[in-house]
């Protein structure tokens, strides 16, 4: 994740508590991928029951793989070409332990997400609608990022609340 | 103070970002004999100067000359710079581990006879009220000294906050006296020899609980929090219920480098429907964040947001103690706009509160990108 530390260095941090999400859309010829990166915390607190409050960097029960499904699943969407893609399928869930330069260590779950894609299926614009975490704690957001293959991946947008709205726009993305 | 290992490391002056000098790591003693040489604000006497003695633009005006003719060449130029709002955007609540981008030298970068003149210059910049306006500055500075002997972390210190002029302070013109490190931002835009803005203004402290250090008990925020939660005490049961917020707030929404995050729509418990008595509960919550600048310009600031505070709303979420971590609440009103988040400890255990207080037609003396 060279790509995301390099971008983050360059730019003005705006929070104290846990950063935002990270989320890494990666398009290849057959397939479309999401990795987000979630502070565990944050996540905890906007699935409510669904995530133990606290853990270490053991793995996750499968209950709470599935919970951690249905939650995404009700939070996190996406579309090409206007039609909506195959289901997301999560395919990892790993809780792993992170610093950040001004919050110290602190934990956070790195979710792999994949759906099939015909071989010949143009993807864009794709559109992702999603406000996991957000729909709770307004004050986070989610920056995307695009990594084409063979290419390092370019941030393409912020998730966030919008001021004027309330709401959590959806983002599309045009081409790579 | 607690007994910490004390670190040893070559002196060293980093060099970070767009800052000047940037932020020092321990240098050549131990870390006793660093704090040793904290620059510890409470301690120094402003000059007597022929500047006079009322706290008036003039009286800043003249202190500034004052400094700037002692300055070498390199120090003034980071020190005067061109008015800019670009680096008046540049302020945030991290330390500079977190924050590389201020402006301006550091206090760390003054002699002391100069550390007395920027002494007295923020002194007149803002009200002389305990735990209010300066003192509060220079309690959490003092904050600051804290955290670097608890956890021997390099980066926190009181000789790391960065003073600037954008613009030249004269008696025509604009200028802003930017003053700001980890948990403070001041914002003073003057036009003309009058202040026109007090905003963006941002305060934090950790530890928030008191904590002795530079020689005085320090808990410069605690005036803030017992204001919000008086007021949201006051409110009746249904008041609280309208005033409750949607959702949970880790931190405040208009932080740094988030100049157009404010919600066009209010939310919460509009003031005009609570009694005189509770505005003026809320009112005196703004007037812990109004009352950091002068009397004069204080009062002013305070008779447009009591014009306007039948059409401002209060909210909140957590608890109306305002005591736990993520509690949360806001001050919306046509001009006023003021956050105060309960957040964990980062350094310490405990919470520590992160604060704002905007004004949302005149943040940076009203100019706009």
């Amino acid at each position: 994740m060279i790509v995301l530390a390099s971008l983050a260095l360059s730019s003005p941090l705006a929070a104290h508590p846990l950063p935002g999400t990270e989320i890494v859309i990666s398009v290849e010829p057959a397939r479309l991928s999401l990795t987000l990166t979630v502070p565990y915390t944050d996540l905890a607190l906007a699935m409510a029951n669904g995530l133990p409050k606290s853990t270490g960097i053991a793995p996750l029960p499968a209950e709470v793989e599935q919970a951690l499904a249905t939650y995404f699943a009700q939070h996190m969407a996406v579309a090409v070409k206007g039609q909506p893609a195959p289901q997301l399928t999560l395919s990892r869930a790993n809780p792993e332990r992170a610093t950040h330069e001004d919050i110290g260590a602190y934990t956070q779950l790195v979710l792999d997400f994949s759906a099939p894609l015909a071989a010949d299926r143009q993807v864009f614009p794709l559109t992702l609608t999603y406000d996991a975490v957000i729909h709770e704690i307004r004050n986070q957001s989610a920056t995307v990022f695009l990594q084409s293959t063979g290419q390092e991946a370019v941030a393409i947008g912020e998730i966030k609340l919008d001021p004027a709205t309330g709401k959590v726009a959806p983002l599309t993305v045009f081409g790579p | 103070m607690t007994n910490k290992p004390l670190i040893a490391v070559a002196a060293a002056v980093l060099v970070l970002g767009g800052g000047f000098l940037g932020y020092r790591q321990f240098g050549g003693a131990s870390l006793a004999g660093y704090l040793d040489q904290n620059i510890n604000l409470g301690a120094t006497v402003p000059p007597e100067t022929d500047c006079g003695t009322a706290p008036t633009h003039d009286r800043i005006v003249c202190l500034a000359d004052m400094l700037k003719s002692g300055l070498d060449p390199e120090l003034l130029a980071e020190l005067q710079r061109p008015y800019s709002l670009a680096e008046a955007k540049l302020w945030s609540n991290f330390p500079p581990m977190g924050f590389t981008e201020r402006v301006g030298p550091t206090l760390g970068d003054f002699s002391p006879e100069q550390r007395a003149l920027i002494k007295a210059i923020l002194q007149d910049a803002a009200s002389l009220a305990a735990n209010e306006g300066y003192d509060e500055l220079e309690q959490v500075l003092n904050a600051d000294d804290y955290l670097l002997a608890e956890t021997g972390e390099a980066g926190f210190s009181s000789s790391n906050y960065h003073i600037a002029f954008l613009g030249t302070p004269a008696a025509t013109g604009t200028w802003q006296l930017y003053f700001g490190g980890h948990h403070f931002a001041l914002s003073n835009t003057y036009r003309d020899g009058k202040m026109v803005a007090a905003t963006p203004s941002f305060r934090g402290v950790e530890p928030f609980t008191t904590f002795t250090m530079n020689g005085r008990e320090n808990q410069p925020m605690a005036q803030e929090q017992a204001a919000f939660a008086s007021a949201l005490s006051a409110l009746t049961p249904d008041q609280l219920t309208k005033a409750t917020l949607e959702g949970t707030y880790t931190d405040i929404v208009a932080g740094p480098q988030k100049d157009d995050a404010i919600p066009t729509d209010p939310k919460g418990l509009n003031l005009g429907e609570v009694t005189p008595e509770v505005q003026a509960l809320v009112l005196a919550a703004v007037e812990t964040y109004v009352r950091d600048v002068t009397d004069a310009d204080a009062n002013t600031i305070m008779a447009k947001y009591k014009a306007e505070i039948a059409d401002t709303y209060i909210g909140f979420t957590g608890t109306p103690t305002v005591t736990a971590e993520n509690d949360y609440v806001r001050i919306d009103g046509p001009s006023v706009w003021i956050e105060f988040s309960m957040q964990p400890g980062r350094s310490l255990p405990g919470v520590h509160p992160h604060s704002v207080w905007r004004d949302k037609s005149a943040d940076y003396g009203g100019n706009r990108d």
